[in-house]
Formats: structure tokens, sequence, C-alpha cells
């Protein structure tokens, strides 16, 4: 059986604001957690695990971490062309890749990326994969050749459904920490071969830059937060509770402080 | 002068409840852009529901039977309303549904989606200009679709208000007959074993609306300042909070997780207790009137946000303020 898990490098900075790991991208939070469910398939049942992701040349390191994490093949789609793909180019792409590979069970999904958030790559996915798609899946409670069974979280009611394969399923939740890879399994996922293509190597239909033409544009990018001349309160412990309290209780009086 | 569009703009009803709350919210934002404001209903006859939405911007319901609440289905009878009469805009909710049918729409039509918009108004050209977070929630991106005829967006819930029409428009329900050949119902790989519902109540969500919050954060370190937080804030009627790292780490509940991935809450006065203040954490009280931080490290990124900085140790601070209640 094999299972192919859609994964997309994102950068570190936007997973930990303070730079815990050395790499420049990691693992979108909720794709790891995808990846994660399908390598505890791969402990019970006997099965394939290929790791697909579309990105720029800088993402490789992303790649061999899904590698060494337990993934078997890493598909890496790959070209100029592909940048600024919205979700549109992404299915598209990877729906091609996907084909190329061949033959799955289960196509796996996180429920969004860090840095796009759109939440429409899976089902998207599987629109044009013209495959059944499961979205808010919590859990894959049994997984057999022939359908899955996982049970799905909505905000006010819980599902389990049995579902025919192949099928798509998409993942709710995310993980910031992935498990532990030991020394070993990285140098044995770097010496690994990564496949490689281009939109040469994926059958596109000859107008597909048409087809695949993203379909939305950021126009203006607005700081969500604001940054404020916040007041610094001196002092020692005692005095700074002392304010805290006040502000708290509305006693503070700003003009005569300090 | 406000421009309004002369194209019909579609909003897709909940099919469980095509007065939803949300939905009604979504026609009244459809009314203020547009003249002419399609419902669309696809689920059970429901002319009270249905004859509802005039009151609040409507101009027309677009209504196709469906017994079954089988979102495929309703997504092939979506896909070929959609072919029979081009609306040149399409709002969704932004429920699992609405992302469900959203995506399907925007896939086989090949046209620009902009998920969870909190904004969407009309630009000089015309055109029309859709806001939403990006970046982890850290910036809020303005988005137009380009190359596509059709214009799609989901929109989340509670960022427009639903307004009442002095005047109730007429009623015109049209009812969609739909090809039953070309329904690809995909019932039969999808089998339900098992269904539950829970209570969403017995969570008690009071706490949402405090006007004072305490949020835990990964620096809080252990139990018993945790308990000692407890104690300040009930003697300062105060509800406690937290972040992601905090649940993580078991200093408190999931359900009191706020942020991006919890819930947003708007209080007069936030203190954050050794929170590094990540923009996935601040973006659920950007709204709160007064941000009081407690950080050790001078450096921490919640003091860029903050009214009162205060830059010591927290278990230091925490007792003497216990102390002052
Ligand atoms: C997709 C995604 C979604 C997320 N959603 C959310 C969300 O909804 N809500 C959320 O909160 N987070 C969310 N996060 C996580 C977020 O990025 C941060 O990791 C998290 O908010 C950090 O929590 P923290 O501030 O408690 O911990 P840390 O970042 O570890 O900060 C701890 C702080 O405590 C301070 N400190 C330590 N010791 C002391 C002391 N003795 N006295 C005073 N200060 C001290 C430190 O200086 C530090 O600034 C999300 C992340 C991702 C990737």
């Amino acid at each position: 059986m094999k299972i192919i898990v859609c994964v997309k490098a994102v950068r570190q900075e936007l997973v930990f604001i303070n730079k815990v790991q050395q790499s420049t991208y990691v693992i979108n939070p909720y794709d790891l957690l995808a990846l994660q469910n399908a390598i505890n398939i791969k402990n019970t049942e006997a099965c394939t695990i290929d790791c697909i992701s579309m990105g720029p040349d800088s993402i490789r390191e992303v790649l061999v971490k899904c590698l060494a994490l337990g993934s078997d093949n890493a598909y890496w789609l790959n070209d100029k062309a592909f940048a600024g793909a919205d979700t549109i180019v992404t299915t598209y792409v990877l729906s091609k890749g996907i084909s190329k590979i061949g033959e799955y069970d289960l196509i796996i999904c996180g429920e969004q990326t860090v840095d796009g958030e759109t939440g429409q790559v899976g089902i998207g996915l599987a629109e044009r994969l013209n495959i059944p798609c499961i979205t808010n899946v919590e859990e894959i409670i049994d997984f057999t050749d022939k359908y899955i069974i996982v049970c799905v979280k909505y905000e006010d009611h819980e599902e389990v459904l049995k579902i025919q394969l192949p099928a798509l399923v998409v993942f709710k939740n995310f993980k910031l920490i992935s498990n532990t890879v030991s020394l070993l399994h990285l140098k044995k996922a770097q010496r690994k071969e990564i496949v490689r293509w281009s939109s040469n190597d994926l059958c596109f239909e000859k107008n597909w830059c048409g087809l695949a033409q993203a379909k939305t544009r950021v126009v203006n990018v607005t700081p969500e937060l604001i940054v404020k001349e916040g007041r610094l309160i001196s002092g020692n412990a005692k005095k700074k509770a002392v304010v805290i309290s006040q502000l708290i209780q509305g006693r503070f009086d700003a003009d005569n402080y300090g | 002068m406000r421009i309004i569009m002369d194209n019909d703009i579609w909003v897709i009803c909940d099919n469980l409840k095509y007065d939803s709350d949300h939905s009604l919210q979504l026609i009244t934002k459809a009314a203020q852009l547009s003249l002419k404001i399609t419902a669309i209903c696809i689920g059970k006859l429901n002319s009270e529901a249905m004859e509802r939405l005039f009151s609040y911007g409507a101009t027309k319901v677009l209504y196709s039977e469906c017994e079954n609440d089988n979102i495929r289905v309703i997504a092939s009878i979506l896909k070929q309303m959609i072919i029979s009469y081009n609306p040149g805009m399409i709002m969704f909710l932004s429920s699992s549904a609405g992302k469900y049918l959203a995506s399907v729409s925007s896939t086989y039509f090949e046209s620009g989606l902009t998920a969870d918009c909190i904004d969407i108004a009309i630009d000089i050209d015309n055109e029309y200009v859709f806001s939403r977070a990006a970046l982890n929630s850290s910036v809020i991106a303005k988005i137009k679709c380009q190359n596509s005829h059709i214009r799609m967006c989901t929109v989340k819930r509670n960022v427009f208000s639903i307004i009442l029409l002095n005047m109730q428009r007429k009623v015109d329900i049209e009812r969609f007959e739909y090809a039953k050949s070309s329904i690809s119902d995909k019932k039969q790989v999808i089998e339900k074993l098992n269904f539950l519902t829970y209570n969403k109540y017995v969570n008690n969500d009071n706490w949402m609306a405090a006007k004072i919050v305490f949020a835990i954060g990964r620096g809080v370190s252990n139990k018993s300042n945790v308990d000692l937080i407890k104690r300040i804030a009930l003697k300062c009627g105060a509800e406690i909070v937290g972040t992601r790292a905090a649940v993580e780490e078991n200093l408190i509940k999931k359900s009191r997780q706020v942020g991006q991935s919890g819930v947003n809450i708007c209080p007069n006065i936030y203190v954050g207790l050794g929170v590094s203040g990540a923009s996935q954490h601040m973006v659920g009280i950007k709204n709160a009137k007064m941000i009081i931080a407690i950080n050790s490290d001078e450096n921490a990124p919640i003091f860029q946000y903050a009214d009162y900085m205060v830059v010591d140790d927290l278990k230091t601070i925490l007792t003497e303020l216990n102390t002052l209640f």
C-alpha cells in the first residue's frame, strides 16, 4: 500500500520566534502532523510513504528531514515557473506530480500552511484527482487496502467515517516539534536520492500556463499588530507591583508617575 | 461616493439553516456591495427561512431541493447552478462545509479564491479587494482576483454585522432543477459509522467576556506559580488564559488558549505573564484596551505591543502583587 504525504517547506521564523533550529526552512507544522500520522501507520501496516513537495531551490533540507523521519521516497517539484503559485497553481502542479508517481492508496495533507493559511489545497487537489476528500480528520483508526476508517471532529460533533480508497484525508491539527531523528537516520537520509521534477518532466497540458496562472494577487500588506511606544515601569519589585495593581484597579495616575 | 457593483453577488447559505446568523452577516455585507444579491439555498424546503433572507438584502433566492446533507452532492448542484448563471462574485461561509464548497468550486472553475476574509471592498478600478490575515496572522493582506471570471471568497464569522432592512424586498424564489444524472454521488464511497454530538456549551464561555485577563506563558514554568496567579486573579476579578506553549506544558487547559489556533478575546486589561509575544498569540488580544507585559527578557517581542512594560522576574513580582490585593 502506498501513502503520499504533501509537505510544504515554510520559513522557520514563521514557526519558531526564537531561532531554535539551524535551518532556514522547516516542515509546515500542519504537514508535520500529517506526516507523523502516516509514519505511525507504517509502524503497524506494510506500506510505503512518499513525500511530495513543491518549492524553490533552497528547501532540500526539508525533504531530507522527511526521509529521516521515516518517509521512503521524496519528490521535489521544483521550477522557477512555479514561483508565486496560489492554490489553483499548487493543486495543479501537485496533481501532475502525484499522477506521475503513479498508483497510490491514500493521500494525506495538512489543514493549511503557516505562510499561506488558505486551507484549500487538500480539497482542491482531491477535486483535480477526482477522489473523495475528508477534512477535519483527527485520527486514522483503521487502514486496509480497501478502505480507511477515520475520526473527524467538527465544532459541535464527531463522526467516524469509512472511506473507500483511493482517497485524500486532511488532518485538522498541527505539531510544532517533530519526533527526534537519530543522527544515523539523518546521515542515511542525506545520501538518499531525492527525485526532482521540473515542469518539463510533468505532463502539463499545452496551455498549462493559462490554466495554472495564479488567480489571486496580493496588492497590499499591512501589519496586523499595532506596535506601541510602551511605558517602562521602573523601580524595585515592590514599586513595580504597586503600579501594576493600580493599573488593574484603574487607579493609576499616569500624569504623576515617574 | 460609494461604488456599487452591478454584477450579481451570490451568497451560499448554510445548507442546514439558510437563515443562520453567519449567512445573514454575508447577505448584509453583500447588499452593501451590489444591487443584485442572490442567496443560494441547497437543502430541504424551508420557505420561512428563505423568505427571511429578503429582509436582509437578498433580491433573489435560488433554491434547489436536496434531501440529504451530503456535501459532495451539494457541491455538484452548486457547480450546475454556477454554469447556468455565471455570477460575478460568490461569498461562502468559512465553516467546514463552506470551505469545502469554495475549494471545489474554485478548482473546478479555475477561479481566484480568498479564504477567511475579514473585509471586502471595491476599489477605484471597480474591482473587489478582499482582506485577510496572512503570514501567521502577523499581517493583513489585501488580495485581488486576476485571470478569473468569477471571484470567490470565504468569509469569517462575526466580522460583519446583521442589518435588518426597513423595507422588505420583494420575495423572488426560483427553484433550480438540476440534472440528476450528472451528480457524482460519491456517497457510497463514504459511510458514516458513528455519530457523536457533544454539547459545546458544557464549557462555560462566560470567561471570554472578562474585563481583566491574566495570560499564562511558558515563563510561568510551574504549577505553584500558576496557583499564585490564580489566587491573585480571584482577588481582583480576573480570568486566566494562556499561550499555546502553556497548554503544551500543561499549565492551563486547551480551551483557555488565546490566539490564532485558540480563541480571540477583547478585554479591557490584558496582563502577559512570562509570555514572549508571538504574533500567533498576540492576534488573539489585539483589540485589548491595555496590555501590561511582565517578562524577564527586555528584548521579548511582547514589549513592542505593550502599553506598560515590566522587565523583571515573574515570581518576584507575583509575590509582591499577592500582598497588594
Ligand atoms: C500554526 C501555529 C499556530 C499557533 N497558534 C497559537 C495560538 O493560538 N496561541 C498561542 O499562544 N500560540 C500559538 N502558537 C505558538 C506561538 O508561536 C508561540 O510558540 C507561543 O505563543 C509561545 O508561548 P509563550 O510566550 O508562552 O512561550 P515562549 O515563547 O517560550 O516564551 C516564554 C517567555 O517567558 C519569559 N520568561 C521565562 N522565564 C521568566 C521569568 N522567570 N520571569 C519572567 N519571564 C520569564 C521568557 O523571556 C519568554 O519571553 C502557534 C504557532 C503556530 C506555528
